[in-house]
């Protein structure tokens, strides 16, 4: 049995399918501009072009040759389980960084903190909790006071 | 000479030394964390030094690159696991010696040869980088253009094991780098309708992505940074330092070569210390009266990879400072910071910024010296460093990122650019594309589109112009000897085979 397209791309081809999609809005995008203002992306768009029908042919053949058996009916959930975790991690880092400007860097950063903390198997509470507490200080310190920076105060702080 | 003085005054102020000395210790943290690199560590650290002087903000991204050489030598010979690429050849004969109980010593031996390579190595780019940039000053912008060029070729064809793959993460970046207006008549060319991208592409937010996240992503699907056993050491940090200086003051030759070795190659772009520090190793080895001995756990081996390792940092400026041209991923993120700090990295910046220039390869010099005592005090602590679960590790560093990211122009926008690039770096990552490319294309990108532009308009349509001079001609072959010379040996391979 052939290796499942899914399987396929998201292992080999993501990257470049991303890549073409990208190439392809910015050639669109930018066509119509002033002969000069396009010829340096132009060239390196067909530079690109040449890449990726190499890729295409590369990857297609490697497709083609692969033998490796899979379980279609436990691809999924088997992915979903082996990056459970990271994928956790990285939308409570969306959530984060989508809230910290309006509802206020110092609660949301306390919060993401100890989500995180939890989400990467941390157990015992008083490490959380000091370390929360450290975190805190250290960003107040260190941005608010030495680096004067304007940390985003939103609903709350 | 001048240059020199008004470097070494801009280094010794109270700030300046300061920044150094935090510079080594967060370099020797970030060393010592496997899987964290200096290129991470120096990217998490930009956006902080928005607030210092340019110099300072140098000072102490080299003291970062210079200690984090050092480091990634401990959990190799400890734990056989490199902290930093370059520090995989010490783990070739660090870790017998761990194993025989001889750790401490192996680190003693590492601290000395980095300390020594690192001096030889800044010495020598003082003395050459003045006819360097003097060199630099000459080119043209069809040179500029090549040399940009001739970076980017050199890195597709060293890092990753596609060249293909290569290319088209360099592309990707030279692509992206041009999203914002073009630097003749401004037309903003994919913006999207986001006005921070029309003047150019925002750097810092998106190293931070491709770094930092990315290298989160993979670190937070283990437990602990290390799941292997880790050799128990002797407290006696004293003894080993006064060991480790005694062992590798037998070797001179081997730190003279290695540490050559390592500026030279290092000064090529791209081919960073996991090539160099093979080459010296292997160069050690041949040369040596005792080859059979290499890799069960000789100081020789450990002198080699470590005075290497660190003269590296030193010959990847020689391109950063001379032409703008990243010799590594460390001195890619630099020269970021520079554009932070409204410089354009090129032959102008030793002109410009000759001092601030000489009081980065001065802080390298000072901080490979500073790694003795520190790394000595260090030892310890830098070692239970190793030992930090990902629970902990990971969270702070996202946290940094977030913060970091969004400190470049109080933007939300940034922060977000930042996600979504660490978001195609894990996605670079799974499908095997190099990362370094890329980032080496976005700095390079404005170098090579100004000149390609400057050029094209100076040649009234005639692409012979590119080909006009001798420098040009050179830069050519070079370009396509890099892309061409692996498939022309795997063709005539073939062919020979076929022969027989």
């Amino acid at each position: 049995m052939r290796n499942s397209i899914l399987n396929f791309v998201l292992k080999n081809a993501l990257f470049p399918s991303l890549a073409v999609i990208f190439v392809i809005s910015f050639y669109i995008s930018a066509r119509d501009l002033q002969a000069i203002s396009f010829s340096y992306p132009k060239g390196v768009i067909a530079l690109l072009v040449v890449l990726f029908v190499w890729t295409l042919f590369s990857e297609g053949k490697k497709w083609s040759q692969s033998k490796e058996e899979l379980d279609e009916a436990n691809f999924l959930a088997n992915k979903v389980k082996e990056f459970k975790k990271p994928l956790l991690m990285m939308v409570t880092f969306l959530v984060y960084i989508l809230f910290f400007d309006d509802i206020g860097f110092f609660v949301t950063t306390g919060l993401f903190l100890l989500f995180m903390f939890i989400i990467l198997g941390q157990r015992r509470p008083m490490i959380i909790l000091l370390n929360i507490i450290g975190l805190l200080l250290l960003c107040y310190v260190l941005f608010t006071v030495t680096l004067s920076l304007p940390l985003p105060s939103g609903l709350f702080i | 000479m001048d240059n020199i003085v008004s470097g070494f005054l801009l280094l010794f102020t109270f700030k300046s030394l300061l920044f150094l000395v935090l510079g080594v210790v967060v370099g020797f943290v970030v060393g010592a964390l496997p899987g964290f690199s200096s290129s991470n560590g120096v990217a998490v650290m930009l956006p902080l030094t928005l607030g210092m002087e340019l110099h300072t903000a140098l000072i102490f991204m080299a003291a970062i690159y210079a200690a984090a050489q050092f480091a990634g030598a401990i959990p190799a010979i400890l734990i056989n696991a490199p902290g930093t690429m370059g520090a995989a050849a010490t783990a070739l004969d660090g870790y017998p010696m761990g194993q025989r109980g001889e750790g401490g010593l192996a680190i003693g031996i590492a601290r000395m040869a980095s300390a020594c390579g690192g001096v030889i190595g800044a010495i020598i780019v003082l003395l050459v980088i003045t006819p360097m940039s003097a060199l630099a000053l000459k080119f043209g912008s069809v040179e500029m253009f090549l040399v940009a060029i001739f970076g980017l070729t050199l890195i597709t064809t060293v890092i990753g094991d596609s060249v293909r793959k290569g290319l088209i993460s360099a592309g990707m970046g030279l692509l992206i780098a041009a999203m914002s207006a073009d630097p003749f008549y401004g037309q903003g060319r994919f913006t999207m309708g986001f006005i921070n991208l029309y003047d150019k592409v925002p750097f810092v937010p998106i190293l931070i992505g491709i770094f930092a996240i990315t290298e989160m992503y993979f670190l937070s699907k283990k437990t602990n940074l290390i799941d292997k056993v880790m050799i128990k050491l002797d407290n006696n940090t004293l003894r080993d330092l006064i060991e480790g200086i005694k062992e590798t003051l037998k070797y001179p030759k081997v730190i003279f070569r290695s540490a050559i070795i390592g500026t030279v190659i290092g000064a090529i772009p791209g081919t960073g210390t996991a090539i160099s520090n093979f080459i010296s190793y292997g160069i050690a080895k041949r040369s040596s009266n005792r080859k059979e001995m290499f890799g069960t756990g000789i100081p020789e081996g450990v002198i080699a990879s470590e005075a290497c390792d660190s003269s590296v940092a030193s010959g990847t400026m020689i391109p950063a400072l001379t032409l703008g041209i990243p010799g590594s991923a460390t001195t890619a993120i630099m020269l970021a910071a520079l554009y932070l700090h409204g410089v354009r990295p090129g032959p102008q910046v030793m002109v410009n910024q000759a001092a601030e220039a000489y009081a980065v390869l001065l802080a390298i010099l000072f901080a490979s010296i500073l790694v003795l005592p520190l790394g000595t005090l260090l030892a310890s602590p830098l070692i239970a460093l190793t030992r930090i679960s990902t629970s902990i590790l990971v969270p702070i560093v996202l946290l940094l990122c977030a913060v970091g990211a969004f400190a470049v122009a109080n933007s939300m926008f940034d922060v977000m650019l930042m996600f979504i690039f660490g978001i195609i770096g894990i996605i670079m990552r799974i499908n095997g594309y190099p990362v370094v490319p890329f980032v080496l294309a976005l700095i390079l990108g404005p170098i090579a589109e100004a000149n390609f532009i400057r050029a094209y308009m100076l040649s009234q349509g005639e692409w012979t112009y590119f080909f006009t001079t001798q420098i040009s001609w050179i830069l050519w072959a070079i370009i396509f000897f890099g892309l061409f010379s692996n498939p022309i040996k795997i063709a005539f391979r073939k062919m020979r085979q076929q022969g027989n």
